[in-house]
């Protein structure tokens, strides 16, 4: 049945390709009727198919074998997805994939999904996997379990950390944080790498700090923040914690159980980032740390939860602009304190201070005095007058300059140039007034929406290019002594 | 250690934290204390026994402590003791007592350490050189090997002195509670586990009373260095008028005279003080001049490295440091713990506020903008012509002018850096000026003038820094500094910190607005807020 369901979803052309695999090259063209029901038929028989698989080397036959088992598998981060679970090089793994579909064991369609014929699955196949309902002694989640989490997040806020292309902390960094956190957090180096690839996957776009999914994300309860890192970093977990959620039961599986699934997870999903690369075990234990899953002998016991209570921040700011709070406070505020300071010490309290820099950086990422007032209202905090003004001076001092790149975009009339003020007002387009209905700058980043929104409003305009320096000075030469240099060339 | 300031528990917690743990910041809400090697160690020296620390820690903590850290502080405790020098056969060598065969062994294997084990006397018992004895405890400190010197002091010559219970003015005196605390916990009943080590309390709180007060105790020849030649009269001048003690016993070893006496002042300048770099130090014999006693570094974080290597020499004698700060800019912390000795006693800046034996202190930083012809060179200036230029700034002397006007019936001291900006200052208020080049019959005698309210304002440059008794200066105007100095920032407000009639002082700091000042200001001012005092920011703008 599969077979031939993949089968049908192949194009003619890749029908007889397929066929000439198998049969050799087609010589006289038939209906393709005929090589579907040809492949059907022998495509059932596994030793017929495993004389021309095992021309493949063992590497291919073994993704072969393993993206068989699935209908059809995101193209994208294939290679990486792979990787993970053979533990080769991406680039290696690209080549292998490349080979199978040159020699037509693999299909692309709109570079998206790959159909794979059924070669070696049914032959390889496992029992169906099953995860029993069992019950667990835990019942609130233990919210401190992932307070040290929160508390790295906050720590890569407060610092401002960037991250390597894979999500990983930089080795000069984690050296610091580990000056921070070893002594007060169970995690390992690779664990952090983890939260790190969680953070800049989640509230980084392009080194730039998403505030937006920053406050949703601390507006979750503690439980549902920590479903959300799980199901971000190990995206083919969704549809475990699906299952418990939606039954509010906890499940048991075995390892082994668990790691097929994990893989034929991992291929299926869809992904935006590419995955985490990270073996089994340590997902386990890592998953285990914050309290997600747990381990009873071979056997894997993912728990259902019911929501703690909220555990409201103490917040205490001194006149040697030092913050103190509970680190294993679930509120949703918390994130704020990260974006106003700097992080000191943590244990069951957390120190940051405040400082010229972390000023300075909270106004990059779009913070104003006026939120930090906010802020210390909200949590009644005393602040001490000189601390209150120096921070209001920081604030004015690093906010006096800042620059924009762009275009600049003149308007010949006044009358013209309203009507781009007004556009900008209405917001249909993003630009800001240089000289008030006369003269624009568009953000680079704002220039293509601009003009596209200015051409299919059928507004025309030219580009005006600054006239070099040489023509002009060729103008202001004498024009005989230019003959003169023309004359002479002649001769 | 965190420590919450307003637990019902937190004058209890704090009593016992202080026996073992380092306070290192004490603003409002949250004090923060640190165990250390040395704090264990010195708590160790105390007769502060383990079971206490632990239980402390244990019964009132918020959450449960870490197992890991009452066993690193089991066994950074039980290191101590495990090896003790203790007086030897002879009058010029000491014992080196190493009680544990794996510590011996560990010794024996460190080369830096192998080479002071190399006469044995007995089974881990080794002679050392009198000479060593600095050097060896400071190299077995820095391999965690803390050394309990017991060995005692050379007598030193004995000198009859008391304290008076009428000063020489006339007035009632005794040493307050505290300063009491603080002579004994030093000279822990004359026996050899006190005899050296350092008092920390702020300016203003009487530190010079303590010495004084451990003088009494000891009772025998002393050499007190100090940091200017003012203080060294203020020295002589408070001896002469709580002690028994009589001019023909108390002298002046200085530029202006070389006097060795029983009890002899001189400066930390006088003692490192050589032609050329080359040449010895032709005042280190003052250190031999004398049978002394007893030796006193006021402001022992100031010691110079020269007078460091000259102590390590002298280990046979009672050391007593005395500083407000232990924060020294050059990192020397270990030297004034193992060569002058561990820290005795340790007492919040704002404990003492609160009861009224230092002066409260109203804190303000004013801020006022550079005249603007002088912003484009501001601007154009490398960053040190930054920092002169700002600290120099026209404005601030107008603005000096108005807070005086706010201070008409009181004592004020006007501080700089820059000798110009003080003389410019000096003479548009028409007020005197001291510096480094006032001679000392001068100072002397507008000090005088100031004691007595002759002078209202008095200009004075950093040589005030330190030790000049101005009691009743309760205003100070800081004009300028030395960049981001924590312990000028905490020495000058100490100038007004001694108690008085209304006991309120006020520190002003002038800065100038969106400058490089501004952010050394900051710093400066850490120490101060890590104290608990808060700065009131005040803007000044000239007149149009």
């Amino acid at each position: 049945m599969s077979n031939e369901y993949r089968l049908n979803s192949l194009e003619d052309d890749e029908i007889l390709k397929l066929y000439e695999l198998f049969f050799g090259p087609i010589l006289m063209r038939r209906e393709t009727e005929f090589y579907l029901e040809s492949l059907k038929t022998f495509l059932n028989k596994e030793s017929s198919i495993e004389k021309v698989v095992n021309k493949l080397n063992s590497l291919e036959i073994e993704i072969i074998k393993l993206l068989s088992q699935l209908t059809q598998v995101p193209a994208i981060f294939l290679n990486e997805k792979l990787s993970i679970i053979f533990g080769e090089h991406p680039s290696l793994i690209g080549k292998m994939i490349q080979n199978l579909i040159a020699k037509n064991f693999i299909f692309v369609h709109n570079e998206k999904f790959l159909f794979i014929p059924e070669l070696l699955s049914v032959h390889y196949k496992k029992e169906g996997i099953t995860a029993v309902k069992i019950d667990t002694q835990e019942r609130i989640y233990d919210s401190g379990k992932f307070s040290d989490v929160i508390n790295v997040i906050i720590y890569f806020l407060s610092k401002g950390l960037k991250f390597s292309k894979s999500g990983g902390l930089y080795k000069k960094d984690f050296e610091q944080l580990s000056t921070v956190f070893c002594t007060a957090s169970g995690y390992l180096r690779d664990e952090y790498d983890i939260i790190g690839y969680f953070f800049s996957t989640t509230f980084m776009y392009e080194e730039e700090l998403q505030m937006e999914k920053l406050q949703s994300f601390f507006k979750l309860s503690q439980l549902e923040r920590m479903l959300a890192l799980a199901e971000k970093v190990f995206p083919y977990l969704k549809p475990i914690l699906k299952q418990v959620y939606e039954n509010k039961t906890s499940y048991k599986i075995s390892k082994n159980d668990l790691k097929q699934l994990f893989k034929i997870l991992l291929l299926a999903s869809v992904l935006n980032h590419e995955p985490y690369r990270a073996d089994f075990n340590s997902i386990i234990d890592f998953l285990t740390k914050i309290g997600l899953c747990k381990t009873d002998g071979d056997d894997v016991i993912f728990i259902y939860y019911e929501e703690s209570d909220v555990l409201p921040m103490e917040l205490k700011i001194t006149s040697n602009f030092a913050i103190y709070t509970n680190s294993g406070n679930t509120d949703c505020d918390y994130y704020l304190c990260a974006l106003f300071s700097e992080f000191v010490k943590y244990d069951k309290i957390t120190e940051l201070e405040i400082n010229d820099r972390s000023i300075c950086r909270a106004i990059q990422n779009g913070c104003t005095f006026k939120q930090f007032e906010d802020f210390i209202l909200q949590h009644s905090v005393n602040l001490g007058t000189n601390v209150s003004t120096t921070i209001k001076e920081w604030f004015s001092r690093h906010n006096s300059f800042f620059y924009v790149e762009g275009t600049i975009f003149f308007a010949e009339s006044i009358e013209k140039g309203k009507t781009i003020t007004r556009l900008i007002e209405s917001g249909t387009i993003k630009a800001f007034p240089v000289k008030e209905d006369a003269v624009f700058l568009i953000p680079d980043e704002e220039k293509e929406l601009f003009f596209s929104f200015m051409s299919r409003s059928n507004f025309t305009f030219f580009e005006k290019k600054p006239r070099k320096k040489a023509e002009v000075d060729l103008q202001n030469e004498d024009p005989t002594e230019y003959r003169t240099f023309l004359t002479f060339n002649n001769d | 250690m965190l420590l919450e300031v307003y637990n019902p528990n937190f004058e209890k917690v704090r009593n016992e934290l202080s026996k073992f743990a380092e306070l290192v910041k004490s603003p409002e809400h949250i004090h923060t204390y640190l165990i250390s090697s040395i704090s264990i160690w010195n708590a160790s020296a105390s007769g502060v026994t383990l079971e206490e620390i632990i239980s402390t820690i244990e019964n009132y903590s918020k959450f449960d402590v870490p197992q890991n850290v009452i066993e690193n502080i089991k066994t950074i405790y039980q290191r101590f003791g495990k090896i003790e020098l203790i007086k030897g056969n002879s009058e010029d060598e000491l014992l080196l007592d190493v009680k544990e065969r794996n510590i011996e062994l560990e010794i024996l294997a460190n080369p830096k350490l192998k080479k002071y084990l190399q006469l044995k006397d007995e089974q881990g018992k080794y002679r050392i050189s009198l000479e060593v004895r600095g050097d060896l405890k400071v190299d077995f400190f820095n391999y965690n090997l803390p050394i309990n010197d017991i060995a005692g002091y050379t007598p030193g010559q004995p000198l009859d002195i008391n304290l008076r219970e009428t000063t020489l003015e006339g007035k009632a005196f005794a040493p307050r509670e505290y300063q009491k605390l603080a002579s004994e916990s030093f000279y822990q009943a004359g026996t050899n586990l006190g005899g050296h080590g350092t008092i920390v309390l702020p300016c203003g709180s009487g530190k010079t009373i303590i010495g004084i007060d451990v003088l009494a105790k000891v009772k025998m020849c002393t050499l007190i260095l100090a940091t200017s030649v003012a203080s060294v009269h203020q020295w002589i001048r408070e001896i002469l008028d709580k002690t028994t003690i009589t001019p023909d016993q108390i002298g002046e070893y200085t530029g202006d005279k070389k006097e060795i006496k029983p009890i002899t002042v001189t400066t930390y300048q006088m003692l490192i003080y050589r032609k050329k770099q080359t040449d010895e130090f032709p005042h280190f014999g003052i250190f031999q001049a004398q049978d002394w006693g007893l030796i006193i570094y006021d402001e022992v974080h100031l010691l110079p490295a020269p007078v460091f290597k000259v102590t390590s020499g002298i280990q046979s004698k009672r050391r007593l440091g005395l500083t407000a700060t232990l924060v020294r800019e050059d990192g020397h912390e270990k030297d004034v713990f193992c060569l002058i000795g561990p820290k005795r006693f340790d007492t919040p800046w704002k404990v003492l506020e609160k009861q009224g034996w230092i002066s409260e202190a109203l804190c303000h930083e004013i801020k006022l903008p550079l005249p603007e012809g002088d912003m484009i060179d501001y601007l154009t200036s490398d960053q040190k012509s930054k920092f002169a230029l700002s600290s120099q700034n026209s404005n601030k002397i107008e603005a000096v002018k108005d807070v005086l006007l706010k201070h008409q019936n009181q004592q004020v001291l006007i501080i700089g850096q820059y000798i110009e900006q003080l003389k410019t200052v000096a003479e548009e208020l028409n007020v005197p000026l001291i510096t480094g080049k006032t001679p000392n019959a001068e100072r002397e005698e507008l000090y005088a003038k100031f004691r007595t309210k002759e002078i209202r304002v008095l200009v004075v440059s950093k040589i005030a820094n330190f030790s000049i008794d101005l009691p009743d200066a309760s205003v100070l105007l800081q004009i300028s500094g030395t960049y981001g100095s924590r312990q000028e920032e905490a020495q000058r407000l100490g100038r007004i910190l001694r108690p008085k009639e209304e006991n309120v002082s006020y520190f002003y700091t002038f800065t100038t607005k969106d400058s490089l000042e501004e952010d050394y200001a900051h710093k400066r001012q850490r120490f101060l807020t890590e104290q608990g005092y808060s700065y009131q920011i005040d803007y000044w703008e000239p007149r149009k």
